[in-house]
């Protein structure tokens, strides 16, 4: 187990920081002067500010010296100052993850609490009325883009019904209740397709799981079918599951760039689309790397998860 | 039958009992009811988009009626705030959707099944390297990359296309370099070196034809979710310009209006529906055929 | 600007009358009082919510390109603001705010009286050096946005404790206006002991004025929280100090739509631009109110022509193009009830200078096919229109479009990145481009639009150059007399018009929309002044 997470670290070690130049070069290469960019339309002419500005930004310096630059202060935990709201990059992170980490715990939750039982009860009772519904639900879940959901729940929820606000984002100190209310929308539309994936393989894992030998062999001895189900084919079958979640954390970042513009949530998602609007470049590449490096850690995780549940991989 | 591919059917629908003797690839994709009716979307959606010139009513960039008209007899699915006409729109939108899918996955075959079977083949450093740079790419989250590309690039439907062939191309080369390793090691692939068969013979004749299969089943999953990637994309503004209609960004105008004229959004967003089950269907279904078959060809 | 304080200057200058001063103090006693209510109904506390549609760049008014936004006012006070003194042409005077009252010894001399027991936030006074900190901190700073506004001032000089005089290096009659105007010169006063204390960026992030509402909390892009300042230096007609609200909350909210459902839903209580397409919408509903602001509204559709490229160095092509502009089909199209069809670029009714009888270049499909056949174009000319890719500029570009091509003018539209295209016009990269216009300036004072006129002007887009055009925005800055000044802008509209360096589309007024459970609203030209708003229960 300690060679395999030498082995992964090995490897995880110059894809972070491939990740980091490749990050650095995407927002070199956006067009569009960053200078510009904090100036507006309104003062684009206004030569000594843009001078100002350029010097300030480090504009003025050969492109691998400020590579170099951004990566000694990021290490260091200074990724620079935003051109567009002047807070510290870290700072704006900072405020801006836990919105987007209880975004994707809600969506995350809604999962094992949704998807999890009615994936069990599906492959249970397959063909029956709830497995049918479910599984239909599902495909379609997975066939609807993340703003199409946001807006018809808005539509239903906000403008028709009007029992949820359309908009925004309510803290927990705001207290419980508002908060909920705030986030069931957007956490439901993030969540859509991880839900219908999650529902999906577990029934099919557990259906395959339960065509076991050993499972037949637990029947066999008369232990009831719940116990069956619980002791026996349920922790198998959890496996591919915890893989696919794994693998869906990426998708939800994703998400969440639409899902927050649409919400009006501040949270990391709406920053990038933010910063890359407004060819906001620290506080971009401050964005993507977090994002980048949140990723590549889960996929980490999943895989350590996976190679400590299933011990076959290890030795892969 | 084997336990996964009765699982995989189960998991598209209801399986249509079948007759004796053994039945073509066709056949067994027409069974399950799910991919005949991925087969008829994806059929529907290459005939509008190849005749939407033609069968369109109005032109689709022209204002032809007063704006935010309702369904009626003369736009049958009315008319959008600049007055133009919604089904007119929606049929070009299809010729956006289907060049969406189909170049951007395209471009992601060609980029990732090169980097693939060069990683696959030679192994060692090339693989490494190669595979870093795979991996980086996979490190960021799909949309992210696709928005930071898309911008860099500048508006325009095929600066979104490169933009998601790009993202894509990891998937690819993954699924390549994989079937490439352990072809690599099979009797007759030694056979063939040792016969003096060069790095193309061996990549065109040994490996590409097994991981055709793989690549067909993969791009099939892929191209829906190019469409829906573009659609978000052209609903954050990036993607097509106007005032050439995409079904993102007639989304994107749409929801200006959802108080005063819901329909608007539901058009579009229903095609996008469709359009992605019916290949997700489709998919999914090939999945299944080509597995069961590969399975029992002996390969993989 | 008002036809009044020409007069009341002019009468200043030529030494008569003592008693514009104490008008000036009247002017300001009135403004301070709240809009007539018995002082038993006004209802203290509560918080409101308000929504704005840009994200607030900076907490720091002089350095802020968003001076407009509702939260600077609400923390800061200014030298002098505005009050409106005619509704229906939408004539504003300049009064005092901390600065009681002002005299003009002569015409470059401006001499002001401060407001006396006027504390900032953090406790530190403000007197005459704080103000000379202020105005100079406006000129100078390399990132002021007022700079520009600010660069006829030659020296400020501290006459006493509470008196400050700003000496001009050539007279200028649009002087008050541009220190009142949001869009110009406004004198946000700041503290700078805690400019001393934070340094520029934590100040930018930790602000400290005097105005009604101290800073609280900024989350950026979301909300910046304020809460009620207990020292404020106005009174509300119950005798204790204003404001009556407990807080202020500016929530930013890019999306029409969804700020729209939380007005209704009641979560929000002011929203600051209403998109037009909503306004008929607000205007049926009971729960809420509009505010109507034609100056302060916005041209939809204002072409810069590129004069130094083909086609449109050619007079008689720019001519026909801005006779192509189907403004009534636009306003149908694009004003949703509330556009008009607006004829001169720059100028608008109110201002000095705006004449109906000067050519408008109405739309005129034959009149454009004998222009295009005229410059050597028969078979009309095919342009590219560059527009930044958001709402609603992407809607006004297919329009338009559509339009031009319709009438020979073969128009592709070239959607770009907001960068890009900053990028492109900067270096005269196009053929014609647009924007959305405030033309609200040419009423505060037409002066206000020399930079956006003059050759070089910082905002003068589209960069077309007439020298007669600045000789004229000279002469008319420097004269006093209102009937002189209203000459010669005329002279500089006709030759716009005549010569086509831009053109014009519609004009959908500023609306702001409010709940009507909010009273005691009032506005500084187009800024909601939320001093003395209360809450009904």
């Amino acid at each position: 187990m300690a060679r395999y997470l030498f082995r992964r670290l090995l490897y995880f070690v110059p894809v972070v920081f491939l990740v980091t130049v490749v990050v650095f070069s995407i927002t070199m290469l956006l067009p569009g002067d960053p200078a510009l960019a904090f100036l507006g339309e309104a003062n684009m002419r206004d030569k000594v500010a843009y001078e100002t500005m350029r010097k300030e930004l480090g504009l003025d310096r050969p492109i691998p010296v400020q590579y170099a630059i951004w990566l000694g202060k990021a290490v260091r935990g200074d990724l620079g100052r935003s051109v567009r709201t002047h807070e510290a990059v870290t700072d704006a992170l900072a405020a801006r993850l836990p919105v987007t980490i209880e975004l994707a715990v809600v969506a995350l939750g809604i999962a094992l609490v949704v998807a999890i039982p009615v994936g069990i009860i599906s492959a249970v009772r397959p063909d029956s009325w709830l497995d049918t519904t479910a599984t239909v639900m599902a495909v379609s879940g997975v066939a609807l883009p993340e703003f199409f959901v946001g807006i018809l729940l808005i539509y239903l929820f906000a403008v028709w019904l009007r029992v949820l606000p359309p908009s925004g984002y309510v803290p927990l100190s705001g207290g419980l209740w508002p908060n909920l209310k705030s986030i069931i929308l957007p956490a439901l539309s993030l969540g859509l397709t991880l839900n219908a994936v999650t529902m999906r393989q577990v029934r099919a894992s557990l259906i395959e799981v339960m065509r076991e030998e050993y499972v037949t062999v637990a029947r066999a001895k008369g232990l009831p079918e719940r116990e069956v189900i619980r002791v026996h084919a349920l922790k198998n079958a959890m496996i591919p599951v915890i893989t696919v979640i794994g693998l869906q954390v990426g998708r939800l970042f994703g998400g969440t760039v639409v899902v927050e513009t649409i919400f009006a949530f501040p949270g990391m998602g709406r920053l990038a689309a933010d910063s890359i609007f407004f060819r906001d470049f620290p506080a971009l590449q401050g964005v993507v790397l977090v994002m980048a490096l949140a990723v590549l850690m889960c996929n980490l995780l999943t895989d350590l998860l996976y190679a400590y549940v299933d011990p076959r991989i290890r030795y892969a | 039958m084997s336990a996964e591919s009765s699982i995989a059917a189960r998991l598209t629908s209801r399986r249509i009992p079948r007759r004796a003797g053994s039945p073509s690839f066709f056949t067994r994709l027409f069974r399950t009811r799910g991919s005949l009716f991925g087969l008829v979307v994806l059929a529907l959606v290459l005939l509008l988009a190849t005749l939407a010139t033609l069968i369109a009513p109005y032109n689709p960039n022209k204002t032809v009626e007063t704006i935010l008209q309702r369904p009626g007899i003369h736009n049958w699915l009315g008319t959008d705030h600049l007055g133009r006409d919604i089904l007119s729109r929606l049929l070009y939108g299809t010729r956006v959707a289907v060049l969406a899918g189909a170049v951007s996955v395209g471009l992601a075959v060609l980029l990732g099944v090169s980097i693939g079977l060069m990683a696959g083949y030679w192994g060692g450093w090339v693989d490494d390297v190669l595979m870093r740079i795979v991996d980086t790419l996979w490190a960021f989250p799909t949309l992210v990359l696709a928005l930071a590309i898309a911008a860099s690039l500048g508006p325009g439907l095929s600066n979104a296309m490169v933009a998601i062939g790009i993202v894509f191309t990891p998937a690819f080369a993954r699924l390549v370099r994989g079937q490439a390793l352990s072809i690599r090691e099979r009797d007759f692939a030694i056979a063939a070196r040792a016969l003096g068969a060069g790095p193309l013979r061996m990549m065109l004749c040994h490996i590409w034809p097994n991981v055709v299969g793989p690549i067909i089943v993969q791009s099939s999953l892929l191209i829906p979710q190019a469409i829906i990637v573009e659609a978000t994309l052209s609903f954050l503004g990036l993607g097509i310009e106007p005032p050439n209609p995409s079904w993102g960004s007639m989304l994107r105008q749409a929801y200006q209006y959802i108080e005063r004229a819901p329909w608007l959004s539901l058009f579009p967003g229903a095609a996008i529906f469709i359009t992605v089950l019916g290949l997700n269907l489709l998919g999914d279904g090939l999945r299944v055929t080509l597995d069961v078959r590969l399975r029992q060809r002996g390969v993989s | 600007m008002s036809q009044r304080m020409r007069r009341r200057d002019f009468l200043k200058v030529s030494g008569l009358a003592v008693v514009p001063l104490v008008a000036g103090a009247g002017a300001f006693r009135t403004a301070a009082a709240a809009t007539p209510a018995p002082a038993a109904a006004i209802r203290r506390g509560g918080t409101l919510i308000g929504a704005v549609n840009w994200t607030y760049p900076t907490m720091d008014p002089h350095i802020s390109t968003m001076a407009s936004l509702p939260g600077y006012d609400a923390m800061f006070d200014s030298l002098v603001r505005f009050q409106l003194a005619d509704a229906k042409t939408g004539q504003h005077r300049v009064v005092g705010h901390l600065a009681e009252s002002w005299e003009q010894p002569d015409p470059r001399t401006y001499v002001f009286k401060l407001k006396r027991g006027v504390k900032f936030h953090d406790g530190s006074p403000f007197d005459v050096e704080a103000a000379k900190w202020n105005v100079l901190r406006m000129r100078d700073h390399p990132k002021s946005s007022r700079k520009n506004y600010l660069t006829a001032i030659e020296s400020v000089e501290v006459r006493d404790r509470h008196t400050l005089a700003i000496r001009l290096s050539a007279p200028r009659a649009a002087f008050l206006p541009i220190l009142a105007y949001h869009w110009a010169g406004r004198a946000h006063m700041i503290s700078k002991a805690a400019m001393d204390k934070l340094g520029e960026e934590g100040f930018a992030r930790s602000p400290v004025g005097s105005g009604p509402f101290k800073f609280k909390q900024w989350v950026t892009d979301d909300r910046v929280i304020l809460e009620r300042n207990p020292d404020y230096h106005e009174t509300g007609t119950d005798g204790k100090p204003l404001p009556y609200l407990d807080g202020a909350v500016w929530r930013y909210i890019p999306d029409p739509a969804v700020s729209l459902m939380d007005m209704r839903a009641g979560t929000l209580h002011l929203l600051e631009t209403v998109a037009a397409k909503d306004v008929a919408g607000i205007k049926a509903s009971p729960d809420l109110a509009t505010y109507d602001m034609p100056w302060a509204g916005q041209v939809y559709f204002q072409a810069g022509f590129n004069i130094d490229a083909p086609p449109f160095n050619n007079v008689l092509v720019r001519r026909a193009a801005a006779q192509g502009i189907d403004r009534e089909g636009m306003a149908k199209a694009l004003g949703f009830g509330i556009g008009v069809p607006h004829y001169y670029p720059k100028f608008m009714s109110g201002a000095l200078g705006y004449d109906e009888s000067l050519p408008k270049n109405e739309y005129d499909p034959a009149k454009v096919k004998a222009l295009l056949n005229e410059a050597g174009f028969p078979d009309g000319v095919s342009i590219e229109l560059k527009v930044i890719a958001r709402e609603p500029e992407n809607t006004i570009g297919e329009f338009v479009q559509q339009m031009w091509t319709n009438v020979g003018i073969k128009t592709k539209l070239v959607s770009m990145e907001r960068l890009s295209w900053i990028d492109a016009v900067r270096a005269k990269n196009f053929q014609v481009c647009f924007w959305r216009g405030n033309p609200g300036g040419a009423v505060v004072d037409p002066d206000i639009q020399r930079a956006r006129i003059i050759c070089g002007g910082e905002n003068n887009w589209s960069q077309f150059c007439d020298r007669e055009i600045d000789r004229l925005m000279d002469e008319g800055g420097r004269t006093f007399d209102p009937k002189k000044r209203h000459e010669t802008y005329r002279q500089v509209l006709r030759l716009i018009q005549d010569r086509a360096y831009l053109g014009a589309g519609i004009l959908v007024p500023l609306v702001d929309a409010y709940r009507r459970e909010v009273q005691g609203m009032r506005f500084d030209f187009q800024v909601p002044d939320i001093r003395a708003a209360w809450i009904k229960a």
